[in-house]
């Protein structure tokens, strides 16, 4: 099974992404950056995000070596959160986010934006070596 | 469609009549609702179709039709007479098989009509059968198409033998480019239409557009690791250990200059110490960013169908390929076209120590360490760039020269380039051979002893930290079973070809570095990808064409080039018919920075018998890529040595004094310009 963690916001983020990488030194670690969702619906505000995430898990469900994958799923904020240009996930060097969904393959420059996470092909190339 | 029409109004005959009032909407639904039932005479037997997967997965027509036919049989309408044994199917998989374009329609169905019209529009050559106009025996083909393709409406649309679909297919096909490329693929059963062997510059984009354009395609790519063990990601030498890493490090010496003329401009550095390079950070960066591009081209071919196969191909037959993956495992792969696109790799000298001491660009832009004082064998524009940008980035730096600088290039423009470089303090030993390398010490880098003898026979020898190879490049066109599948081979293993880019082998295609007598650079493999690309799947005419190629070297001081050299210009046209206007300019932004008055240069080849034609241009100054590419477009137009006068400039730049030449070779005048 792959390991999977939910956070919300720039700075747990940090935190969880530092924790994993002690804890899990040398995984491959897969992050998600999402519109965050509504508590009410469960829904993010963000129609490629909502495409997205079922393909995603449904990849990560495949991966061919699960034990060597660790998953975050990160939720950026509300709309009017990520919509500001100054928005940290935009600005901050080790995340330089230009959409959502990202799904970055952490440590490398493998990358998928926006559409690009809908296709269980583009998601699987980040399995590859 | 450019203005907001009932859907089907083009199709409906009497509702365009005016008759009908009903809202534009309303009036499509039960158009569609006519033309569905038009096209589908019986719906039961539709969702009897949908639900009945013997059907479904009889596409091949196999064994299994009986079974299907039975189940047929059992279907409670009138209208679905039993399929008469397999006649009607193999009637109809006789005429599938017998037709490029084979679409079977209904002479009522404004589908059809609309396929019929693209078609024609299209000048496709289709045969239609109309089922209407057969009675029971339409009902019956009907019924063998299901059982064929799965689909049962008309118009039902086969190309070279497969099905492809119905209206809506064909014209998203056509709108996307991909309808005739399907139609020209052929009749094959290889796995695909086009296999690319070799991702670089070139393959990628023929694989692209071949897959854009309609044809099933793959490309094959991968890295042979050099001795030292480098190796890299897809996209070839350009993007890895080419252009992208050269001109970054190109770049980063520029910039180390621009700091030192900073200060001549009135910026304070501070501490008074000389800007230093952490090698290191360099190389780190560069390949961060050469990772992103490699991935870019990942998910470039499979957003394009491309299949991307990371296998070593070596062929079987003219049609088959037997691909090797890094664990050993091979695979068998068939297509009906090849494009080859392996490109070359650096050549090492035959001498002792080359192989186990020696790097070679393939390895300097990843290099991990500072390669400290540097021999760059060669004075190929690999090896002078190379010189260039170490120099540049603060390493004692030497070129070993056999015998001339640049060959192939414009030899007084080459010399000029030399002397710049030895201004700068890079070393040339000139005529100059090394024949042996010793390990002096181990290390990163290391000392090696390299032992060279002049022409004259004299012996040469120092020690360097780094001993880069840039005398040429080898065509990958061994180990690949080129020659026992009829690919012909020039000497210097170069592949031969026609102006079509085909070799002696009909279905096999080569473009780029492997091309023999073409030149070796990645804007012109993408060209010649493009145009192939265009040739295969669409039947295009139109060639690469290789005059009036610009091209720029990025030694410290650039020189860009378009056209013939001089010397080149007097052997085509005899020294009567050249004139050479010709002018040594200072930049501005050297004026402040104290740099060389006497640098930069540019000339003008013409024809005196073609009203002054410009056959070649010549410029050695900053940024002498950009300006070559915009002067380029004058050249390809054929302009004459009046159509640059006519232009006027934009001051002050360097590209401006291209309009002002007014000084010939042959009036022996001083070209040292005057001021502004």
């Amino acid at each position: 099974m792959v390991q999977k963690y939910k956070v919300e916001g720039f700075e747990a983020f940090e935190a969880k992404l530092a924790d994993i990488q002690r804890e899990f030194a040398g995984k491959t670690v897969l992050v998600l950056f999402s519109g965050s969702k509504d508590p009410k619906t469960h829904q993010s505000w963000c129609p490629d995000c909502v495409t997205a995430e079922p393909v995603v898990q449904a990849c990560l469900d495949k991966a061919p070596e699960p034990e060597q994958v660790v998953f975050l799923y990160v939720g950026v904020g509300s709309r009017e959160f990520w919509k500001d240009p100054q928005c940290i996930f935009r600005t901050h060097q080790s995340t330089q986010l230009k959409a959502v969904p990202t799904l970055i393959k952490w440590g490398s420059p493998q990358r998928l934006e926006e559409s690009q996470c809908n296709r269980p092909d583009m998601v699987e190339m980040l399995f590859d070596d | 469609m450019n203005r907001r029409e009932p859907l089907f109004k083009q199709l409906a005959g009497p509702a365009e009549q005016g008759t009908c009032h009903l809202p534009p909407l309303i009036q499509d639904i039960i158009i569609l609702v006519i033309i569905i039932s038009i096209c589908v005479q019986t719906l039961p037997l539709l969702v009897l179709a949908i639900f009945n997967p013997g059907s479904a997965q009889d596409l091949d027509g196999s064994s299994s039709s009986s079974s299907s036919l039975k189940r047929n049989q059992v279907a409670p309408s009138e209208a679905m007479a039993p399929v008469e044994g397999t006649g009607v199917k193999a009637k109809v998989e006789g005429l599938i098989k017998g037709h490029t374009v084979m679409v079977f329609s209904k002479t009522t169905c404004p589908f059809c009509d609309q396929i019929k019209d693209l078609f024609k529009q299209r000048e496709i050559q289709a045969e239609y059968l109309e089922l209407d106009t057969l009675g029971q025996e339409g009902t019956d083909i009907q019924e063998a198409l299901l059982e064929i393709s799965g689909q049962k409406t008309v118009p039902n649309v086969f190309i070279n033998g497969k099905h492809f679909g119905g209206c809506s297919d064909a014209l998203s096909a056509d709108s996307s480019g991909q309808l005739k490329g399907r139609i020209r693929a052929g009749f094959h059963d290889y796995q695909f239409d086009t296999i690319v062997i070799g991702g670089g510059s070139g393959g990628l984009v023929a694989s692209k557009e071949c897959s854009r354009l309609g044809q099933k395609v793959a490309v094959f790519d991968f890295v042979q690791p050099t001795p030292l063990g480098s190796t890299w990601g897809l996209g070839g030498t350009c993007v890895n250990v080419g252009c992208i890493p050269k001109k970054l490090m190109h770049q980063a010496a520029l910039l180390g200059g621009n700091v030192q003329d900073a200060q001549m401009f009135g910026w304070s550095l501070s501490g008074d110490s000389k800007p230093s390079l952490d090698w290191p950070k360099m190389v780190e960066a560069i390949q961060s960013h050469i990772g992103s591009l490699n991935w870019g081209y990942k998910v470039a071919l499979r957003d394009k169908k491309v299949k991307y196969l990371n296998e070593y191909a070596r062929f079987v037959d003219a049609h088959t390929i037997k691909g090797v993956n890094k664990k050993g495992k091979e695979t068998e792969y068939t297509a009906q076209n090849f494009v080859l696109a392996m490109g070359g790799r650096p050549k090492y000298p035959d001498i002792p120590g080359a192989k186990e001491l020696g790097i070679t660009s393939d390895d300097l832009f990843s290099l991990p360490y500072n390669p400290g004082k540097t021999l760059c064998v060669g004075a190929s524009y690999i090896s002078l760039e190379c010189a260039g940008f170490l120099k540049g980035a603060g390493l004692d730096t030497t070129v070993m020269v056999r015998s001339i600088l640049l060959r192939g290039f414009d030899q007084q423009m080459a010399n000029k380039i030399g002397d710049y470089m030895e201004e700068e303090g890079v070393n040339f030993i000139r005529e100059c051979v090394p024949y042996k390398m010793e390990r002096v010490e181990e290390g990163q880098p290391g000392k090696i002893k390299v032992y060279a003898k002049y022409n004259d026979g004299t012996e040469f020898t120092d020690v360097f930290n780094t001993v880069l190879f840039a005398i040429g490049r080898d065509p990958c066109t061994s180990g690949l079973g080129l020659e026992e599948v009829g690919v012909k081979l020039a000497k210097n293993g170069k592949i031969i070809h026609d102006e079509a880019e085909r070799t002696s082998v009909s279905n096999i295609y080569a473009i780029g570095d492997v091309l023999q007598d073409k030149a070796e650079l990645t804007p012109l493999a993408i060209k010649q990808g493009m145009l192939l690309a265009r040739r295969i799947t669409l039947g295009d005419k139109l060639l690469t064409h290789y005059e009036n190629i610009p091209t720029t070297v990025f030694t410290p001081l650039e020189y860009g080039c378009v056209g013939l050299s001089e010397e080149d210009a007097e052997a085509k046209y005899g020294r009567d018919d050249i004139e050479v206007f010709h002018k040594n300019f200072w930049p501005l932004e050297w004026t402040l920075a104290k740099r060389s008055e006497a640098a930069c240069y540019l000339k003008l080849v013409c024809r005196p018998s073609e009203d002054m034609k410009v056959v070649g241009f010549h410029y050695l100054g900053p940024n002498a890529g950009e300006i070559t590419q915009g002067y380029a477009g004058m050249m390809v137009m054929g302009a004459k040595k009046a159509d640059f006068d006519r232009m006027v400039g934009i001051h002050p730049t360097n590209a401006e004094w291209f309009i002002s030449m007014d000084i010939t070779k042959s009036s022996g005048v001083s070209p040292t310009a005057a001021g502004c």
